[in-house]
């Protein structure tokens, strides 16, 4: 299985952290909240739909709700294989970044 | 969210997202850009979520428009494609279908070409609209016999512009003795065909000058204005201006000089000439005398010009009283329009042989019965055709085309065709031109880029054909149902097996695209375009499986 990329990545924990309200609104929430950077709608639709070709996700459809224009939710959950897919990008986070040292804000500063 | 405070995003702008992005069907997106709207609305007001709602839908249209455009002209390529392998797959057939179309397309532009010009007879004077040439019947009470006639007495000019203010100008010409008379410049000498012409002949008439003033030219007697092709062939390259000329006719003779060089009168002019004589020319010899300043003897062809805007029934009304006034009695005068003149007139001795509208109505029909029988031809070649096509609309229906598609492609086929057609009919065309016109005795020049009606009956016809040659197969091969394909090619394999020989047929590909159909299918739950449902397409299998591999 190929590497998870950070977008993906970033999807799946979110909706890992949010459990059982995990749609698109509030995981794009979070990710604003966590990055600090704007999300557009766009750019969660597509690694949602990836993530889900892949059976990194599955999802289910709530029943229609008044606020939402009598839309459905469409609410997504990790299949084991996300678990796996999230376990091993973690360690390959910690691998890589075990042994990194001296890294800090200034030296970035041209 | 307060129910109370919920409000909705703009319904355009929730269309055009609604047209962006499915979620299969569901359009769980929209809810989801509902929720955050509201959000807006609440903490920002809505302007700012008015905008932000448009914003969203502005910025996701560009990539949906590109990638619109991205598979349409994929689609495309694939149609041509595929229609290109048909025609060069098909060889004889599509050489029938081509040179039949091509023929019938090349009669229908070069009859519509002829019917163009003979329409366009005399349309080039600026003046066109408001010349009428001057008509009088005679009703003779020895002979009994009634008479229109295009010649009038040299009196009627001056009198007509004097006496009626509806008339601002008339000019008179007046056709020699002969036919052809005698030009001649020292040892040179040429038969030529013209006219005596009065000096305001050429204001009212647009025949180009390209040397000599527009009314002196004319003005004084023994003058004379020639065509560019006969200075040509009496002066070479020397300017013929102020030379002198011999003309002799049966019983006149005259020594006249050159005031002036025409442009050679256009070959959709009713009066064609190489020289124009001035009138002067004609009341300074004495031997006229009996037909000057008389109004007993018509000699001369009168033209009037109208005041712009005046009809021609209320100047004829005139008539009556004018005649009465110069006391002229024995005859009614009327007036022809000169866009009239080449197509709907037929009086006595005129200036030209004149075609009939009748004619031209005919061609006009028959050039339309010739492509509409070369469409038909195509339209049955097609359809005859269409059935060995069946396995490939199966394919594509089941792979998710749906039927305005199918009609799309085969529709585009046939344009494909009609353009194909259209450059051999153009080539056609080309070759034929020569021959057409000395069949009809006139000169025809082609000049499509200079021809704008021309052009857009180009257009025109290639539409027609493509669509009247398209419709029939297209509207028949989009609505083949794919559970009925397999029993149209059962047909098609019978017939198939007799003509091949028994050899046998390769289907395989057909099991093939089902068989990967029918796995989608079975993974995604739904079908995406075609809705087949799993018995039409074991349905198929059945068939299929038991006709051809069993």
């Amino acid at each position: 299985m190929k590497i998870l990329s950070r977008s993906e990545e970033l999807v799946l924990l979110a909706i890992w952290k949010l459990e059982h309200d995990a749609y698109c609104v509030p995981i794009r929430n979070r990710l604003i909240k966590i990055t600090g950077k704007n999300w557009s709608f766009g750019s969660i639709y597509d690694p949602l739909d990836r993530l889900e070709k892949k059976g990194l996700l599955d999802s289910f459809l709530t029943d229609p709700i008044n606020e939402r224009g009598g839309r459905r939710k469409r609410i997504y959950r990790l299949t084991p294989l996300g678990k796996k897919a999230l376990l091993e990008i973690k360690s390959i986070h910690d691998a890589s970044w075990a042994d990194v040292r001296g890294l800090k804000p200034e030296t970035n500063k041209v | 969210m307060k129910t109370s405070n919920y409000i909705k995003p703009p319904r355009i702008a929730e269309w055009m997202l609604k047209s962006v992005y499915s979620d299969k069907g569901e359009y769980t997106h929209l809810g989801d850009f509902r929720e955050v709207f509201n959000e807006m609305y609440q903490g920002k007001g809505f302007l700012f979520a008015w905008l932000w709602y448009w914003f969203q839908v502005i910025r996701s249209l560009r990539g949906f428009i590109s990638n619109k455009i991205y598979w349409s002209t994929l689609m495309f390529k694939n149609y041509l494609v595929i229609s290109f392998r048909n025609i060069i797959k098909n060889k004889w057939f599509s050489v029938t279908n081509i040179t039949g179309l091509a023929v019938g397309m090349a009669c229908f532009i070069l009859i519509l070409a002829y019917v163009q010009f003979e329409m366009s007879f005399d349309r080039f004077h600026e003046k066109a609209g408001s010349i009428h040439l001057v008509i009088s019947h005679d009703s003779y009470m020895k002979s009994n016999v009634e008479e229109y006639s295009a010649e009038t007495p040299e009196l009627l000019a001056k009198a007509l512009t004097d006496s009626i203010p509806e008339i601002v100008n008339a000019t008179r010409i007046m056709k020699p003795w002969t036919k052809k008379a005698v030009l001649q410049n020292n040892e040179k000498s040429f038969y030529e065909t013209g006219l005596y012409a009065d000096r305001n002949f050429l204001s009212i008439f647009s025949f180009p000058l390209i040397k000599g003033d527009k009314i002196e030219s004319l003005a004084s007697p023994n003058s004379m204005v020639i065509s560019e092709s006969a200075a040509k062939k009496l002066f070479g390259n020397e300017d013929p201006i102020g030379k002198s000329i011999e003309y002799k006719e049966r019983h006149k003779q005259f020594n006249l000089h050159i005031t002036g060089v025409l442009k050679n009168s256009p070959p959709n002019s009713h009066l064609q000439f190489d020289y124009l004589i001035s009138v002067p020319t004609l009341i300074a010899d004495k031997s006229n005398s009996f037909m000057i300043n008389t109004w007993d003897v018509g000699n001369f062809i009168t033209y009037v010009e109208v005041k712009k805007g005046s009809k021609k029934a209320i100047v004829e009304g005139k008539f009556p009283s004018f005649l009465k006034k110069y006391e002229q009695k024995g005859y009614q005068l009327y007036l022809q329009p000169l866009k009239d003149i080449h197509l709907r007139s037929h009086f006595e001795r005129e200036t030209s042989t004149n075609n009939e509208m009748k004619y031209i109505y005919l061609f006009i029909s028959i050039a339309f019965v010739i492509l509409l029988i070369a469409c038909i031809n195509y339209m049955n070649l097609a359809t005859a055709r269409a059935v060995t096509r069946s396995k490939e609309i199966g394919i594509r229906k089941v792979a998710g085309a749906n039927r305005t598609q199918l009609f799309k492609q085969f529709i585009g086929e046939s344009f494909i065709v009609a353009l194909l057609a259209l450059g051999i009919a153009l080539v056609l065309i080309k070759l034929s031109l020569p021959y057409f016109c000395s069949l009809v005795g006139i000169d025809i020049q082609i000049n499509y880029l200079h021809n704008t009606a021309l052009m857009i009956l180009l257009i025109l016809t290639v539409m027609f054909v493509g669509i009247a040659s398209g419709s029939y197969p297209a509207i028949v091969l989009s609505a083949l149902k794919p559970g009925n394909v397999p029993r149209n090619i059962s047909l098609l394999k019978e017939t198939f097996e007799k003509n091949s020989h028994g050899q046998p047929f390769d289907f395989y590909f057909l099991d093939d695209a089902f068989n990967q159909l029918y796995r989608r299918e079975q993974r995604t739950g739904k079908a995406f375009g075609y809705r087949a449902t799993k018995s039409e397409i074991s349905m198929f299998f059945k068939l299929e499986g038991n006709i051809f591999f069993s």
